[in-house]
């Protein structure tokens, strides 16, 4: 285990673990923490996972976990790792078996006192005709032709069917499509665990919260992402549900067998990996992006639903998107490497790209201020918009943290309170829960998280983003 | 004999097996990772009615059981139903076969993501029992 006599502070929230520490790391790891965060930060696994990651051939810069970092399985919840392109490795244990889970906020342009009367309503709406909970089915199961479309076109194929506008396109990261998708990289098995599931929630974290803002801290940034004070919100979080877990299941394992012959050692399993070039580095980029492409239109298929609830309850508003970000992704990003611009493969596993104006691939809208970074708290607590800074390209190859971060098991949590008790608590509190099973709501209590506003004011101090615009959550669809 | 117990992990769930036989292992694995998608289904061999076969190859032991585990939960959830009756099973050093028994279910209790290779290692003790813990995705 790392103790606190292990680190190095070299900024008022950044810490190092220097090469020294072992003899198989390739570069330092660095991380980032208030004082008061590292008694929890060292009471599990995540930075000896993080020293792991630094092991890694190919790496470059420094292993990298945000605030919110806990234990994982190979790497930690929270990392951030980038490798040289093409011959460093991919390690599909960087991105995680939700592939592309991620976050969108759309904003509704209503106010809190004009939705109020309809919030009951549309709760009940959502819960009604969003898919959610273990082994709920979508209401549409593809065939594999169909299946292959989405994988290839992402939110695309959404467009093509009604589902979504140009605007929803622009207003996603990588436009709701990565090029290198390839579905023939995508096992069958993969294929039938997601043929049935587009639309969906799933369980776990994911959720749809309706919530307001409740304070601007930045008043430019949240004017151009469409943001006023008490406006309501909604926030969807979900991934590429069971065929981005297959496509990690059958890659891992793949690369497990191939180890040997690229003469590659590891300190853990999870952390398999094969250099990007390999043609099954290159099979698994394609799979991968394939699965990141479903959990885009996935999201945007929950959009679709959430618009319809909204016309069908509430009436007014016309639910525009206002980002969505990918937290479990490789890409291949340009940054700066030894003081030069270099290609690398960027892996984000529980982190958010967080990049600053000027990016080409924002929208134009976004052009001059930055990227939306969107940081969700627990339920029942603040979630925050952000802005990418230029600093992140610096420290983090332009990644930030994806939220609170977990604090304790979901066994530990469960057995601290009834979910009926948690959800009439929040219910007292001006929050409406509905949840597919109403017993496991406490496994994502407030109290089985972090602070979230300690997360965010470290991801400030550090200068990675800067705070937008908090929001406080009003009804809660868990899935 | 055969016994799994699930213990705690800051984002997911551990699993713990014991067992006096390889063999056993593999079954209470089976067992243990079927319990947690639908609680009390091993109590229930007397309904198990349907049947799936898996082969799975893989670099050694350990890997054998995880592959073998994650193929059964890919078959659970696309033929949304519950394996966890090991019938037959053959193991090789880096080869396994087997036949599963197990029941149709509308709903599962939790939707796991993956058995996860993360510290998994199968020891043998002293006493002449096996153990394993394995990290699930949740």
């Amino acid at each position: 285990m790392i103790t606190e006599g292990n680190l190095k502070q070299i900024g008022p929230v950044e810490w190092e673990i220097p090469l020294s520490f072992r003899r198989d790391m390739r570069v330092p790891a660095r991380f980032f923490a208030s004082k008061s965060m590292l008694a929890e930060i060292l009471g599990d696994r995540s930075l000896d996972q993080l020293v792991d990651v630094a092991t890694l051939p190919g790496i470059v810069g420094y292993a990298l976990a945000m605030p919110d970092m806990h234990e994982g399985y190979g790497f930690p919840i929270g990392g951030v790792a980038a490798t040289q392109w093409p011959d460093g490795v991919i390690s599909p244990g960087g991105i995680g078996y939700d592939i592309n889970c991620g976050v969108r906020l759309l904003n509704t342009g209503i106010a809190q006192s004009e939705f109020a009367p309809f919030k009951e309503a549309l709760a009940r709406d959502l819960s009604q005709s969003i898919p959610s909970g273990t082994g709920q089915g979508a209401k549409m199961t593809l065939d594999f032709a169909e299946l292959d479309a989405v994988l290839t076109q992402g939110v695309g194929w959404t467009l093509s069917k009604g589902y979504a506008t140009e605007s929803d396109i622009t207003h996603t990261e990588s436009g709701g499509r990565i090029d290198s998708a390839d579905p023939s990289a995508v096992s069958d098995f993969a294929k039938k665990r997601g043929c049935g599931q587009l639309g969906t929630l799933g369980s776990g974290n994911h959720f749809v919260e309706v919530g307001f803002v409740e304070k601007i801290f930045d008043e430019e940034a949240a004017r151009a992402f469409g943001l006023k004070l008490d406006q309501i919100t909604i926030l969807i979080h979900t991934g590429s549900r069971g065929l981005g877990h297959q496509v990690a299941t059958d890659y891992i394992k793949i690369m497990l067998q191939a180890l040997p012959d690229f003469g590659i050692t590891l300190p853990d399993r999870e952390l398999a990996c094969l250099p990007f070039s390999s043609p099954d580095g290159q099979r698994y980029f394609a799979a991968m992006s394939a699965a990141a492409n479903f959990a885009w239109a996935n999201r945007q298929m929950i959009t679709y639903r959430t618009r319809e609830a909204w016309k069908r309850t509430v009436g007014n508003g016309d639910l525009s998107l206002v980002y969505d970000v990918a937290h479990n992704i490789a890409k291949v990003e340009e940054h700066k490497v030894d003081g030069k611009l270099s290609k690398v493969v960027v892996h984000r596993k529980g982190a958010t790209r967080a990049f600053g104006k000027g990016f080409a691939e924002l929208p134009e809208d976004y052009q001059r201020i930055g990227q939306p970074v969107i940081i969700p708290g627990s339920m029942g607590t603040a979630s925050y918009v952000l802005v990418g800074a230029a600093t992140a390209m610096e420290k983090t190859f332009g990644s930030a943290c994806h939220g609170a971060g977990r604090l304790m098991s979901r066994h530990a949590a469960k057995a601290k309170q009834l979910g009926r008790d948690l959800q009439k608590e929040l219910a007292s509190g001006g929050i409406i829960v509905k949840s597919a099973v109403v017993r496991d709501l406490s496994e994502e209590a407030p109290y089985a998280y972090k602070d979230v506003d300690d997360v965010v004011n470290v991801i400030e101090s550090a200068g990675i983003s800067t705070k937008v615009a908090r929001l406080r959550p009003l009804v809660v669809i868990k899935g | 004999m055969r016994h799994h117990t699930l213990l705690p992990h800051t984002a997911d769930t551990r699993l713990r097996i014991t067992a006096d036989s390889l063999e056993e292992l593999f079954k209470g694995a089976v067992e243990g990772l079927s319990e947690i998608i639908k609680h009390g289904v091993t109590k229930k061999k007397s309904d198990a009615s349907i049947f799936t076969e898996v082969d799975v190859t893989s670099r050694d032991v350990t890997a054998l059981l995880v592959d073998l585990l994650n193929d059964l939960l890919a078959r659970d959830v696309i033929e949304k139903a519950v394996f966890f009756d090991v019938i037959e099973l053959n193991l090789e050093a880096t080869s396994a076969t087997a036949k599963v028994r197990g029941i149709s279910v509308e709903t599962f209790d939790e939707d796991i993501k993956a058995v996860t290779y993360h510290g998994a290692q199968i020891r043998f003790h002293k006493d002449g029992t096996y153990e394993v813990e394995l990290v699930l995705d949740i």
